[in-house]
């Protein structure tokens, strides 16, 4: 067996993944925290004012820092990561082999840690780039690249390299094409800090990161965690991987070149807005092929979507995309973008793909691998409903008061409505948001608990290589 | 097992298709953006903006590297200038935007910009989602700088129904440069 060149460093396997997951999962509460924040300085914007306690740092928690801090956490640290995780957990599973070096993927984990503690007091110290979703400043993106994105890369394809099985399950060429594409996505986000790129070009091109930090990297790696949990947890085969040839090559092909739709109210050429919006609708083939599959692949195990935590996350991640690619696919067609731009209605639908499709699949995948790397059940089975509970009504309700809003956003601009008229009408629904967002933010706190329980007084499990179901309470 | 030998195909295919799909959008986008010629007001701006980037030389965004200006015999950086790093700093492009659209903004917000109006300006922060009023001609609906001083102090005590936040923090070097910056959007 040639396994010479793995080094195992006498770490056990999956000491990457435990660090990565429970990382990203800090990330996570910090995060949605940091954005709970943010709504209430909406909601109350006199909230903390006259309070010594802030002194000096009042600058640091002004909305305008916060809020891109929210971004990076939850982008960066929490998804961003908890991708990798799935990455340091899946592969070698999948490879039936060990993860190339444990040891590089604990540095990765570390480094990145440190990065984003770097990153947010960076951002709190007022140091922005001024691009929406590349917020950060270019030695940090210099950083991301190498020390993050990079050493990640290394470690997977390393692993892939050396696998002992005799081809490779989709999950993975989603990974290794995903780990490619983001290097190239945030790359080109950076260009305007790294090269004197200016105007609409340096526009377009944070826009077109903003669209393919999502499109090539969040969505098919969310994807591909689902491709892993739900046919693991549900014992059923893929339902056709002729299907995922077509999510993959479409995702390929069509996901990265819709970013114009960003600018369409800008004055950039009429072709590059057209392009831009018919490629944009055809995103619906990737997704609904994705779909299905997926559902598909649950037939006949429908009964474990209320008894196990993982694939209850996992599918409705899943279900979510449904609406969320239908809505994606149209309001960026001129048709409807100019009434709903710039309006509550798209912070709505950044979150519905941040948070009701990936980070619903993500948490699925995050409860089935902790159960796995620690062969220990999940701490309390009623925590984790709770979990779901609060982060799904908390979310549902969270979306409702946003796309509210940005439809009284949008008829106040067709109507020449005074804007504070506007804004004031908007009031109570940015409150709405707020109480939700709270729900949400309660629902991640119990899930770092449960995990944190779990890893330290889950019950054991002997067997070996028990179906996933035993590991469930 | 193990290699990517029989992926090979795949791989090429895969390299083909993402290169593709970039040279459609970045590189086909970025040659025809980049052949659009400087308008003046684009090199009125670039004289008082010089780069509002963040950079090594001036790390803490305080305006440090913008160009510099006669002001009352003394030489200072280019208010203007100093005023939009500022905007960038304290992300109000996270709320403000910087363009009316080409729809139906321009009735209430203004003439929309021409596609060399931002030539040579980086970052364009032209803005997200609009949480607050655009500010790309606030200069002619709101000339008063007394009142932009006054508006970033305390917004509530001459809008009473405005969520944004108070900005009372910031120095008053910082404020007056923000106002300067504000009036100059015309």
């Amino acid at each position: 067996m040639s396994t010479a060149t793995a080094t195992y460093e006498g770490m056990k396997p999956g000491t990457a993944a435990k660090h990565a997951f429970f990382s990203a999962v800090v990330w996570l509460c910090l995060g949605t925290s940091f954005g709970f924040f943010t709504s209430l300085r909406i909601a109350w914007p006199d909230l903390l004012n006259g309070v010594d306690v802030m002194g000096p740092l009042a600058s640091a928690f002004a909305f305008g820092r916060v809020r891109p801090m929210h971004i990076t956490l939850v982008l960066f640290g929490w998804i961003s990561m908890a991708f990798v995780a799935a990455m340091y957990y899946m592969t070698p599973a999948l490879c039936n082999c060990r993860l190339w070096s444990e040891k590089l993927g604990v540095w990765n984990i570390w480094l990145w840690n440190i990065g984003l503690v770097v990153a947010a007091i960076s951002l709190l110290a007022g140091a922005n780039s001024g691009r929406e979703y590349q917020e950060l400043i270019w030695p940090i993106d210099v950083y991301v690249l190498t020390l993050i994105v990079g050493l990640a890369t290394i470690n997977v394809f390393m692993t892939v390299l050396q696998r002992r099985t005799q081809g490779i399950y989709i999950t993975i060429w989603f990974f290794m094409a995903a780990l490619v594409m983001v290097f190239m996505t945030y790359f080109i986000g950076a260009i305007p800090d790294l090269f004197p790129v200016t105007g609409l070009n340096e526009a377009y091109m944070v826009w077109w990161h903003a669209h393919n930090i999502l499109g090539l990297w969040i969505t098919p790696v969310s994807a591909a965690i689902a491709y892993y949990v739900v046919p693991k947890v549900t014992g059923n085969v893929l339902y056709s991987h002729k299907v995922g040839h077509l999510h993959f090559w479409t995702i390929v092909a069509f996901y990265s070149t819709p970013g114009a739709h960003h600018l369409m109210g800008a004055p950039i050429p009429e072709w590059m807005k057209s392009f831009a919006s018919v490629s944009g609708v055809m995103i619906l083939i990737p997704s609904l092929a994705f779909i299905t599959n997926m559902v598909l692949t649950v037939q006949g195990k429908w009964h474990m979507f209320s008894s196990n935590v993982s694939l209850q996350f996992a599918i409705t991640g899943t279900l979510m995309a449904v609406p969320l690619n239908f809505q994606g696919a149209f309001q960026q067609t001129r048709a409807i973008n100019w009434y709903i731009h710039g309006t509550h209605w798209i912070v709505a639908h950044a979150h519905f793909a941040l948070l009701g499709f990936s980070t619903f699949i993500e948490i699925g995948a995050t409860y089935y691998a902790v159960a796995k790397l620690f062969q220990r059940k999940i701490y309390s089975g009623t925590l984790a409903t709770v979990h779901y509970w609060l982060t799904t009504i908390g979310f549902i309700g969270f979306w409702t008061a946003l796309t509210l809003a940005g439809l009284i956003q949008a008829s106040g601009k067709v109507y020449n409505t005074t804007f504070i008229d506007v804004v004031y009408a908007t009031h109570p629904y940015m409150v709405g948001r707020s109480l939700f967002g709270l729900t949400i933010v309660l629902g991640q706190w119990l899930f770092l608990y449960n995990l944190y329980k779990t890893a330290t007084a889950g019950e054991p499990v002997t067997e070996k290589d028990a179906p996933a179901t035993v590991y469930y309470t | 097992m193990g290699g990517y030998k029989e992926y090979k195909i795949g791989i090429v295919m895969f390299l083909v298709t993402f290169a593709a799909a970039m040279f459609m959008t970045i590189g086909l986008g970025g040659i025809y953006l980049g052949q659009i010629p400087a308008t003046q007001h684009a090199l009125e701006k670039q004289v008082h903006y010089g780069l509002s980037a963040w950079s090594i030389r001036d790390p803490l965004m305080k305006g440090w590297n913008q160009p510099m200006v006669e002001k009352r015999g003394k030489m200072i950086h280019d208010p203007i200038g100093v005023g939009k790093k500022i905007f960038i700093r304290e992300g109000c492009w996270h709320c403000h935007t910087l363009l009316p659209e080409q729809s139906v903004d321009w009735e209430y917000f203004g003439e929309p910009p021409l596609a060399g109006d931002f030539v040579g300006e980086a970052p364009t922060v032209i803005g997200s989602d609009r949480k607050a009023p655009d500010l790309m001609h606030i200069g002619s609906r709101m000339p008063s700088k007394a009142w932009h001083l006054q508006h970033h102090k305390d917004p509530r005590s001459v809008q009473p129904k405005s969520i944004m936040q108070m900005f009372d923090f910031l120095p008053m070097d910082e404020r007056r440069a923000l106002a300067d910056y504000m009036i100059s959007l015309k």
